[in-house]
């Protein structure tokens, strides 16, 4: 036993010149370095040799993923927001408990597309959005970029998100290490296709463990493709067998992207959940809440772990649809809640009930049990433009030459 | 060899690095997949059980360890978390928890093994690189230039 030997040799009073921890096997490092937040892992990056290696290997990066995904509190501690509008924004700290306190501070992220000047032709602005106690201005710099440089997010899985550009434009990004990567075109990856409409195409971002790859799905019209991570390249992988324009995202959960689409039955419309499986592409469906007033605008969400129908366009809602029980029909609950809505993003909900959502362009912190609500204030992003948010897990995963063994990112 | 107590628990002795013998009862040793394993193997009939890489001195905490985390079902677990929280404090310092870590480690107990990985992992969470091979003994083995580009790699986790 390797272990035995180095320990004896170890085993001296403390404060002996003898180095403890490069005796130590690399299992046990591991199982240290894997309970440390990504930010102290990259700073540790700069301790010696050995950590540099064990903490840049593609390998512990899923190690330290995975440990996140199996332990609830370090899963809540990993938790972090990420805004976006004509940029993309996080805010430092856990959303744990929401505890933001009422006033979010965002920071724009030092991300690789906007150094691009491809992307954007922008000019500084400055804006003054406030005063401060004593009166002074507070001025935000405002990017005015063309009106089509919206970063939208498409879906957060895993420790990377998935962000919408322009028509066809895709990246995947770690925001915790800013490691970027820009997805090729449809029309890159299957040349002379007759795909890449303008109209009636959406999408789903998630992970595939049967396959440990990253799945980016679209639906352009009537045809689903799907593009890997570990291949880098988009597929045909059948016909879409809705008669429905899917525009929103889908969200994953379970192995599965998830949309709520309405089709005829006996002469009147019917929402259903369809559920297209990562690992065998194949659609599939669970039943929605049997509620005739639902209409089609409505927009799947995830909440606490549970899939959730909400309403998205036009009129006004004062509650929305749980599904306690993954799967099971039965458990499709109405929540009410104390306001009402047009549109609503559940973000992340914490211990007691503490939730963060979206709701109409605003952060809301609301308690589900005491069914108290406050809104945020968002700092450090233009105002007037809108914003959208979504959580990711603080990750080492790199989406570039992920699934390459013989790399390290 | 198995004695058997009075409310008919079979008996292990585990015999440390440096000779030390500990009696325990089988449900407690058997919280070690390690030593659980040896014993369906039928290791300990002849004899106790040989563990030579723990030291006594480790094996007594990690058997306190045991001990505790046998008797108590799945209503305590609140006061398990606080024992637990004492157990590793008492521990001392890193050296001694690095100690306690590698004998879980290699008795294979899982809960102790993420005890003390976390306990160790929130001692060194905020610590510069600088702090960090203060506290291990480590040797700064980038010359200059590596250290820049290194650093200049990682900024965001500096910010």
């Amino acid at each position: 036993m390797e272990s035995s030997r180095s320990k004896n040799q170890r085993n001296q009073p403390p404060g002996g010149a003898e180095p403890i921890f490069p005796n130590l096997p690399e299992e046990i490092i591991v199982e240290i370095f894997s309970r440390l937040p990504a930010k102290s892992l990259g700073r540790f990056r700069c301790v010696c040799k050995l950590w540099l290696s064990i903490i840049s290997s593609a390998q512990f990066a899923k190690t330290h993923l995975e440990l996140a995904l199996q332990n609830k509190t370090l899963y809540s501690e990993r938790q972090r927001l990420i805004l976006s509008s004509h940029s993309l924004y996080s805010v430092d700290g856990e959303v744990v408990g929401c505890g933001y306190g009422d006033r979010i501070v965002a920071v724009e992220l030092e991300h690789p597309l906007k150094a691009d000047p491809t992307l954007s032709d922008s000019k500084d602005y400055y804006f003054k959005v406030s005063e401060d106690e004593d009166d002074n201005p507070v001025m935000v710099r405002v990017d005015v970029l063309p009106s089509t440089n919206w970063f939208e997010i498409l879906g957060s899985c895993n420790g990377l998100v998935c962000i919408g550009m322009d028509e066809g434009t895709f990246f995947l990004f770690n925001p915790t290490t800013r490691k970027f990567k820009r997805i090729p075109t449809t029309e890159e990856s299957l040349p002379g296709s007759p795909l890449g409409s303008v109209v009636g195409n959406a999408h789903g971002f998630g992970f595939d463990s049967v396959s440990d790859d990253y799945k980016l799905v679209r639906i352009d019209v009537d045809v689903i493709l799907v593009y890997s991570l570990r291949t880098d390249s988009w597929r045909v992988v059948g016909n879409f067998p809705y008669e429905h324009y899917l525009i929103d995202s889908g969200v994953f959960l379970n192995g599965a992207i998830h949309w709520v689409v309405s089709i005829e039955e006996e002469e009147r419309g019917k929402s259903v959940v369809i559920v297209f499986d990562l690992a065998d592409e194949i659609f599939r469906e669970m039943p929605a809440p049997d509620d005739a007033d639902m209409g089609s605008d409505i927009v799947m969400g995830i909440l606490n772990g549970c899939l959730c129908i909400l309403h998205c366009r036009n009129n006004m809602h004062d509650y929305f649809w749980m599904m306690r029980d993954y799967g099971m029909d039965d458990s499709w609950t109405k929540v009410n809640i104390s306001f009402p809505y047009i549109c609503m993003k559940p973000l992340y909900m914490g211990k007691n009930g503490e939730s963060l959502l979206l709701v109409d362009g605003e952060l809301l912190s609301y308690n589900f049990e005491k069914d108290r609500y406050r809104e945020l204030e968002v700092h450090g992003i233009p105002s007037g433009v809108g914003f959208e948010a979504d959580t990711y897990l603080e990750s080492l995963v790199s989406p570039v030459d992920y699934g390459d063994k013989r790399l390290q990112n | 060899m198995s004695i058997t107590t009075e409310n008919n628990e079979k008996m292990i002795t585990l015999m440390s690095s440096d000779g030390e013998e500990f009696v325990v009862e089988e449900a407690v040793a058997a919280q070690s997949q390690t030593i659980k394993h040896l014993i369906e193997d039928g290791c300990s009939t002849e004899g106790s059980i040989p563990l030579p890489n723990v030291t006594g001195r480790v094996l007594s905490e990690v058997i306190q360890y045991c001990k505790k985390h046998s008797s108590s079902d799945d209503k305590e677990e609140k006061e398990l978390e606080a024992w637990d929280a004492e157990f590793v404090k008492a521990a001392d310092d890193h050296v001694a928890l690095t100690d306690l870590m590698m004998a879980a480690n290699f008795l294979d107990i899982k809960g102790l093994l993420d005890l003390v990985a976390q306990t160790l992992a929130n001692m060194i969470t905020g610590k510069s690189p600088e702090e960090v091979r203060r506290m291990w003994n480590i040797k700064n083995d980038f010359t200059p230039e590596e250290a820049e580009k290194v650093r200049k790699e990682n900024q965001w986790a500096f910010e």
